[in-house]
This record gives C-alpha cells, structure tokens and sequence, in this order.
C-alpha cells in the first residue's frame, strides 16, 4: 500500500472523486495553474481543465458563487486559502450555505465543501495561523470536520464532497507533510460525525484533534503510565458524544488538548457533555489543556501560545492526582 | 542530510554524472562545487547547500540520474529548509514518519462504580472502597448514605441483637421500672454450696449459686404472689406455675432460657436444666420455646464485676432479681467488724403492678433465706 | 448578430432606454416584444399588486398582517424583466419583486407567507425556479452568479437573473459577483431595482457614480439605464440580455430607474426623511398610469373594466390573506432540513422539545 503524507491523500481524494463524479469542480485562488499554495490541488486543472478555476481574490465571492453551483446540483470544493480569511466569507456561510435548506424547507440545498489550511505551529505571520472551528461548530446547518492524519485525510474529504450539506473542511497545515501513512489506492470514507480511538486505555481519556494528535501521541508513547485511551475526534460537528462518553464512563477521567483559545470552545462543549452524561462516573473535573484567551501570537513568540510535551505531561499528571 | 537532484528547471528530467569532484570524508563550504552533471541542455556544477563532511556519494560517475534522486549524503549542523516542496507562507516541514493508526471498531464497555464526585470524595476519605458497596442511588449510583452505612466502625443491627433490642425497648417504655438493691451476707451460702457441690459432681452435675438463689426467690414468690404476675390490659395476672428465666451471657448477646416449674425441681434438676440450657443457648440451638414463658426472671453478673446494677425487666414479668458478685467485705456483726462474703442484690419491679414496699418485703424473704441457706426448699 | 437595441443605450452618456411614454404612447424607435395579450396579463398582475399594497397597512394596523413590503411604483420592473425569462430559467429575489413573482405564476397567498413570518414561504418558490427571498442584502448575487455559472459548465441554455436595489450596490458582494461574472462570463442577468431610496438614504448618498449601470464597464461588460416604469422597455432589455448570455456572450447590467412611491416597509414612515413634492413628481410617471392609457388606446381596456378588476382585487386580496391566515405553522418543522439526515444530538434535542410541548 502506498504510503502518502496529507497533502498526496488530499489531492488523491479530489483527483478520484472528480474522475468519479463530474459534477464535482474546485475553485479558489491559485487552485488551478499553481496547484494550490501548499500543492493539495496539484495536477488537477491539468486532468480537469474545465473543472479548475483560479478565481478573483475575493472570499465571499468564492463562498457564495459556490452556494449558487451547489444549489444548481453540482459539488464545488472551495478553497480558502488560510483559515484566518474565511471571515468575509462567514456572510455567505452563516446567512446562506447554513440555512438555505432550512429555510426552504428542503427545496434547496448547497451540497458544497469549504477547505481551508487551519491551525498554526507553521510559524507563519498574522491570520496564517488560526483555530476556527468553534465559529461553524456553532453554527446550525454546517458540518466542521478536522482530520489529523493522511487516511483521513483521505476517507473524510470524499465523505465531505458526497455529503448533500455544507462541510467545512480544515486542513492542519503543520501536519500536511510532516507524517506519512498508509493510504488505500481506492477510494474509501471515513464517516463524517465519528471520532477514532487511536489507542484504548483504562485510566484516562484524552481528547484531541487536528494539530495536535501528532504531539499528543508521540508523549503518549514514552510513557506507560497511566493507561491513557487516545481519541481523536476526526469531526468536530456533529460530535461524536457517544464515544468520548463510553471512554469517560470507562477511565473515570479525562484531558481535552485543544489549539484554539479555550473559552467559549470546542473543548467547553465536549466538557459540558460530560458533566451531562457522564458525572456519576467522574473522578476529576474534565480538565482543559487548551489556548490562552488571546490573539495568536507572530512567530516569535507562537511557541509561548502552542503545547509541547511538558504541559502535556503537567496536565495529565493533574488530571490523574486530582 | 540527503542532497537530491533539484530542478535545473526548463523543463529537465535527468541528466548524467560527468565527474565528482570530493569524496567521501571531504570537507566542504557552503555552495563548493561537489559533482559536474550533463543534462540535454548544458554541463552543470552542482554546489553543496551548506558547509559540512561528505558522508557518501550514491551513484558512479556515467550514471543517470533523474530530477528528486539523492545524489550525496552530507553530515552538517546547519538548520536547512527543505526546499523540495514549495510553500508560501510559513514553515511546513516535511517529514518522513510514518504513522500507524488503527482503525478497527472496539468493543465498548463502561466499568467502575457510578457515584458522584461528592460521594467519591467521601469514600476516599472514609477509606471505603465504592465497588464493594451495594448502590441505592436513583440513576444506580453509590450514594453518599451508601458510603457512611459501610464504614468501618459501624455494625448494623441484625439478628439477635436487633431482636435483643426490641425486647429491652419494649420493656423500657412499657414497664414503671424501680430498681430496689439490697445487701446479703453468703458466707454461710458459700459453705453449703461448697459441701453441696462435690457431692453433685460425683452425679456429673454442676451446682453453683444460681440454682439456691432460684430456690430462695421461688419461696419468696410464693409468699407474695404479686411479684410472679404480669400486667395484661387492665388485669394483674398472678401466675400459678414457677418458670424462672435465667440470663445466660452468649457470644451472640444475652440470653435468657426458662427453667420450667422450677418449683417443683430439686436443686439438682435446676442445676441441670441451667447446664443443659445454658449450653444450648451458647451452641444457638435454643429454641425461642425454651425461652418463652418466663413468670420471674434472674439475672447474674457476678463472674465479670459490678456492684449495683439496674436489670431491665424481662416483659411481661412483673420484676427481675439481679445478682452481684459475691465479694468479701468488712461487716458489722453483733457490734464487731468481721471479714464476710456479701453479695448486693437488685431488684428491679413493675411499679404499676405492686409498690416499693411489697419489693422491699419479698426481697428481705429472699435475703433472709440466702442468709439461712439450709432453710432453702432442696 | 445585429446590434443590440440594450447596447445602443450609452450609460455614460445618461441614455436611458425608453418604448411607452407617460401618454401612454410608444415612441416607435423599437418594437415591444410584448404581445397584447401578454401585455393585459401583465397590466392585471400589476393591478393586483398595487390593490395589495394600498390594503396592506390598513391590514397590518389591524393585525392581520406582521409586515409587508410595497411595490407601488416599481410593479413593471420586476414584471417586465421576469416575463422575458424561460419557465427553466433562475431568478434570484432580494425581496421586492413581488409583482414579478406573480407574474412568474405564484399565488398571493404564497408570496405573503414569508412576510407573514412563515419559510413556508420560502418553501415553495423554487417550485417556480426561484431562490428564496433574500434579507442579507446584496448576497444574493453571488448566487446567481454561481447558478449561471453551473449552467454554463452544463452546457445548458438557461440564464439567472438576479435583483437587487440601490443600497444593494453598495455591499462588497456585488462587487465580487459582479467581477466573478466578468471573469467567467456567466450568463446573468444583473437587474437594479433603482427605486431613488435605501429605506431613509437616498440614491446621491449610495454611490458618487452618475447611473448604476455604467458600473458594468469597470468589470468588462455592458449595464443599461432603462425607464424601470415601462414594461416595454423592461421587457425588451431583460429579453435581450437573458438571449445574449444564453448564445454565450456574458452578464449584463440593467439598471431599471424606478420609484418607490410607498414606504421601505410598513415599519417606515417616509415622510420623516422625504418630500411630499419628490412623490408626488413620480406621480404622472407611474407604470400603471401610461400602461392603463396604452391599453384603452389599443380597446383592450375600459374604465369600466377597471372598476370591476379593481374589485375583483380587492376579493382576491382578501382571500389571498384568509388563506395565509389560516395556514399552519408546522411547530416541529424548525428542527427539521438542517440536514439530509438529523444528526444525533438534534434528535435528542427534538425528542426534549416533544416532551416539554406535551
């Protein structure tokens, strides 16, 4: 089997599903000729040049003529170019891409994927670095999904693009070449609302997703103790709240690493959850190893914001001694 | 670091190995020349990217090579950034370890006690350990209740003693307790016991006190029968049979068999059935038969200490005869103090049946007879 | 192809394209590709909708109606321009083209449904092939764009013509799919409903330019000022512009220069910010005035069939708001189409919100 980075399992799931399905089209800046400025579109105007188009610099514009594509019946995959500029696009996203079904009562739909390079660790300058799934994750009417690894990568964004409701689709710029992994050759799905248990354990649950499960799992592996049940989300929105749970019913405890600021999070929502379901089970609070409350910082000071191993390891000892 | 063929550009794929030009342990600068390459446009000098040693040279000279094969290896302590794949903004590194994830579906299973964080906290406190607790909580949890019911210096009321408690708080708030306590002089009472007793061992009977003081009450009560009676409503009920109770110290509490009709046994036939029953309420074979039925009962702590005691009435008997531990003790006999054995005795009596005054008389009767122990009925 | 009647109206030079004056005439420098037929029809939509608005605010005083949007004043630019497009064609609303959306074929009683309060409203117009109406203003336009746009990667021979006002040029999104359908040359039909007003903010005060539809030069196609009270010239423009884009030739801009002759809604009271005087000089402009006068010229029409339409308006308007009235709110519809398949957590959140109804 072939071994590929997320960046190859990305441009292999688009080059497949647009073989497979030709209403399926990509569009965005420099997604065409240049390939995409991390290279996931690579090759694809050249196989489907009536189906690739290099737009104008303009995000609502991208965002909203593809609601217009996914209502007319076909698939566009849009590109933003960085996770920090989807913002004047949130218009089109919120307003419409969320509710045009709803608010037509099925009569229409935007089957439509927003991609976007997110998170930082890339020591890249302002708004290059961003966490912004708690936006859509709160948000009706829109799925968020964040895969960490090069087969999910893979089996999600081909769930994404024959998913009939809008998916935005963030990509971890730090992972896109730094792991590899085994990638079928065919094409498969990952389903989209279902994390993965990367490693089972009995004494403590951490979540993650994104960015970090790299880091995560490589402190995971130096040490034996405690039994640490590893999940990775996969998907942010719908959440699988029925796994995270039966793991916590399970360990009794558990530690959510986040990128993203931590107040008003993705971590706060999965926290609640398993108060909600799961406190006769508990034997510490939920502990929240997340983002200070403040401004991604410029390259010189991003590694003060990010994780590294000995806070990861300060939280888990916190969790377990509490 | 690996140095790969980079892209001369226009469009070039391969080209030839014409001459290196360091060898394996050279040391080189930062852009020194390392090999010549011939490509279909023109003779190229490849220079090194960083300054460091040679570690290895992968192809021969007059080989082909195509655009992206390592072509050397160097050894450097220079931070490099990969150029090899394109990026615009940031530093998206490349790397080379490959991830092993699995991806079948676990079986789920929760395990562990359910108790919230408050009754956790209070059994780590208490030292209770939550699996071993039966949970009675409304979402099946351990409860806090469930935590302070088990621990370790509480016993729960089961069984004998349960049922020894009901008892005594019947009695208690049912029965007008007056507790009359008197002295008796048993010196003379030890000596005939003394006598009596080897002589009942040869029959294979053991005779200690009890079976006397038995005899002595029973005398007493039938000179006044309102001490061997029970309230029932409204009527005092004057017994005409002799059950005395005996209260016999158990591991599993105390206990107080019948002696059935002792009035019509011999001191011997008392000293037996005690034996008899005494050993079947400690083996817990005694049937609640054997201890039913009292009409007055006795009760001796002698063995273990104490002087006064206030024996609780075994209801529905109208008084209950207590004995002390006979002990020695200074004694005015006839205006001189003399060295005598005493025993104190308490009675305890049912007000509402019979007054202080018929307690004080039938205790004197059984004083006087212990004092006079050969005038005991045999 | 010979020249375009739409091109021959040059914006920069304040051309306005004109066929039925004031009088009721038509000047004869173009044919209408109206029939007269066609032209009666359109004339009673128009009629019904001008009844609508003068019931309206009686109505809404009287609580039967939540809120309404006029159109007295602009009735022949939606009407005009809609009618030059196929049934298969798109039309992309902002949220005054009510005159055209019955023209389209809608019902009344469905038209005032979403002003009622209910997406039913919104439910039903695709069935007509159009978008639901749109509040975020100017955001539609993309849309339509993306629409022509599929239309065209389809080969297929449709077009999407997309509304918006004065105040709607203004936001960054008709810039973007004013240039998306510049660069793509999708075949869109770009109609400003210039009614003079953004609800208190006059027309001087949205954008220095001297028309609307010279705006097209900046992103390399043609825009045409058109008497938006004429539904001759509403007609023929939109009829030419829907066939350029549909032989592949691109969008164009038709600026359709109308009034509002009523308030932004029934909320707004526009005598706090206009003059009685600036009304009243739309008056003798009025679309159903020079409609009226041509139709009587032509015997199609008599003052004592207006009596009885008018009438009849009034009846079907009465109905039309009994039956909104009596539709149902469907309560458990809010938590349904968030997505093909209800997800988890919203079941659950569905299944909380039966118990507590009960």
């Amino acid at each position: 089997m072939a071994v590929l980075n997320m960046v190859q399992a990305l441009n292999q799931a688009l080059e497949q599903e647009m073989a497979r399905d030709s209403d399926v089209v990509v569009l965005g800046e420099d997604v065409g000729v240049d390939g995409g400025v991390f290279r996931v579109t690579d090759g694809l105007h050249a196989k489907f040049p009536n189906r690739v188009f290099d737009t104008p610099l303009a995000e609502s514009g991208i965002v909203g003529t593809a609601i217009g594509m996914a209502v007319h019946g076909m698939r566009p995959v849009a590109e933003i170019q960085f996770s920090g500029f989807v913002f004047p696009a949130m218009n089109q996203l919120v307003c419409h891409a969320a509710r045009l079904r709803n608010r037509s009562r099925g009569a229409v739909h935007c089957p439509m994927v927003v991609r976007m390079p997110s998170q930082g660790g890339v020591r890249a300058l302002e708004h290059h670095s961003e966490s912004v799934e708690a936006y859509f994750a709160h948000t009706p009417g829109l799925k968020v999904v964040m895969p960490a690894t090069p087969y999910d990568a893979k089996g999600l964004l081909t769930s994404a693009i024959r998913d009939p409701d809008p998916v935005i689709f963030m990509e971890p710029t730090k992972l896109y070449r730094s792991v590899k992994e085994e990638v079928p050759e065919e094409q498969f799905t990952v389903p989209i609302g279902k994390a993965n248990i990367i490693q089972e354990g009995d004494d403590l649950t951490v979540v993650t997703w994104g960015s970090y499960l790299k880091e995560v799992m490589d402190v995971l592996t130096k040490a034996e103790k405690p039994s640490v049940e590893l999940i990775d989300l996969r998907s942010i929105s719908p959440l699988d709240t029925e796994t995270i749970i039966s793991s916590v019913k399970k360990t009794g405890r558990c530690l959510i690493v986040q990128e993203a600021p931590r107040s008003f999070s993705v971590s706060s929502e999965i926290s609640a959850r398993i108060t909600e379901r799961a406190f006769l089970s508990l034997k510490a609070p939920v502990q929240r190893l997340a983002g200070y409350d403040l401004i991604m910082p410029m390259p010189q000071g991003e590694h003060l914001y990010l994780v590294n191993e000995r806070r990861i390891r300060t939280a888990i000892e916190q969790v377990m001694t509490y | 670091m690996d140095f790969t063929f980079p892209d001369l550009g226009e469009g070039l794929t391969e080209g030839e190995i014409v001459r290196w030009l360091v060898k394996p342990g050279d040391s080189v600068g930062k852009d020194q020349p390392v090999l010549e390459v011939e490509t279909d446009k023109a003779l190229a000098e490849i220079p090194s990217p960083v300054a460091g040693k040679i570690i290895a040279l992968l192809h021969k000279e007059g080989a082909r090579v195509k655009v992206g094969e390592v072509l050397f290896s160097i050894e450097t302590t220079e931070a490099v950034l990969q150029k090899s794949e394109p990026t615009v903004i940031g530093r998206v590194e490349a790397g080379s370890e490959v991830l092993h994830i699995p991806r079948e579906e676990k079986a789920r299973e929760p395990s562990g006690p359910l108790a919230t964080p408050a009754a956790r906290q209070l059994a780590k406190e208490l030292g209770v350990d939550l699996s071993s607790l039966a949970p009675t909580g409304k979402h099946g949890e351990v409860t806090e209740e469930d935590v302070r019911g088990s621990s370790a210096d509480r016993i729960p009321l089961r069984g004998t003693r349960r049922r020894i408690a009901e008892h005594l708080s019947l009695a208690a708030s049912t029965v007008a307790a007056v507790t009359h306590c008197d002295r008796a002089d048993v010196t003379s009472l030890m000596a005939l016991r003394r006598r009596d007793a080897a002589a009942a061992e040869k029959l294979g009977v053991r005779l200690t006190f009890l079976p006397y003081v038995i005899k002595a009450c029973i005398a007493a009560l039938q000179t006044h029968p309102v001490v061997n009676s029970s309230l029932q409503e409204e009527e005092i009920v004057l017994k005409k049979a002799y059950h005395i109770g005996c209260a016999v110290d158990t591991e599993s509490g105390l206990r107080v068999p019948v002696v059935k009709d002792a009035d019509r046994k011999s001191l011997l036939d008392i000293a037996r059935d005690l034996a008899t029953l005494s050993e079947r309420a400690r083996s817990r074979t005694i049937t609640a038969e054997e201890m039913r039925g009292s009409t007055f009962t006795v009760t001796n702590i002698g063995t273990v200490g104490g002087m006064f005691f206030t024996p609780i009435i075994n209801y529905p008997d109208a008084a209950i005869l207590g004995v002390g531990k006979f002990r020695e003790e200074p004694v005015v006999v006839q205006g001189k103090v003399e060295i005598r054995s005493v025993a104190y005795l308490c009675l305890t009596f049912d007000h509402r049946i019979f007054d202080g005054v018929e307690a004080a008389r039938f205790l004197n009767d059984v004083i006087a007879l212990l004092e006079h122990p050969e005038r005991i009925p045999r | 192809m010979p020249r375009l009647v739409i091109e021959q109206y040059d914006p920069l030079k304040g051309q306005m394209l004109q066929l039925l004056d004031e009088k009721g005439s038509l000047s004869g420098k173009h044919q209408p590709m109206l029939s007269d037929e066609e032209a009666l029809r359109l004339y009673k939509v128009m009629r019904l909708c001008r009844v609508m608005d003068q019931k309206a605010l009686a109505m809404q005083r009287q609580g039967r109606m939540v809120t309404y949007v006029p159109t007295a004043g602009q009735e022949a630019a939606s009407v005009g321009a809609i009618a030059a497009l196929r049934k298969e064609d798109w039309v992309v609303p902002a949220f005054r083209e009510t005159p055209g959306q019955i023209a389209r074929g809608m019902k009344l009683s469905e038209v005032l449904l979403w002003q009622r309060g209910n997406e039913q409203g919104f439910s039903v117009m695709p069935s007509y092939r159009m978008m639901p109406v749109a509040v975020p203003v100017g955001s539609q336009t993309l849309h339509a764009v993306g629409i022509s746009w599929a239309m065209k990667l389809r080969k297929e021979p449709l077009v999407a013509m997309t509304f918006f006002g004065d105040g709607g040029t203004s936001e960054g999104d008709f810039h973007e799919a004013m240039n998306f359908a510049g660069v793509f040359q999708t075949p869109t039909v770009f109609v400003c409903q210039n009614n003079q007003w953004a609800i208190s903010v006059p027309r001087s005060l949205q954008s220095a330019s001297k028309t609307i539809a010279q705006k097209a030069l900046a992103y390399g196609f043609s825009g045409v000022l058109v008497d938006g009270n004429d539904l001759f010239a509403m007609h023929l423009a939109a009829k030419e512009a829907a066939e350029k884009a549909r032989s592949g030739l691109g969008p164009t801009l038709i600026e359709a220069f109308t009034y509002r002759l009523g308030a932004h809604t029934t909320a707004d009271d526009p005598r706090k910010y206009r003059k009685e005087d600036d009304v009243k000089a739309w008056i003798p402009r009025d679309p159903l005035v020079r409609l009226k006068l041509y139709l009587e010229k032509r015997r199609l029409w008599s003052e004592e069939q207006e009596r009885s339409h008018h009438e009849e308006c009034d009846a079907k308007v009465e109905e039309a708001v009994s039956e909104m009235e009596r539709t149902v709110y469907e309560e458990d519809a809010i938590f349904m189409h968030h997505f093909a398949e209800m997800p988890p957590h919203l079941q659950e959140q569905y299944e909380e919100f039966r118990r507590e109804a009960r």
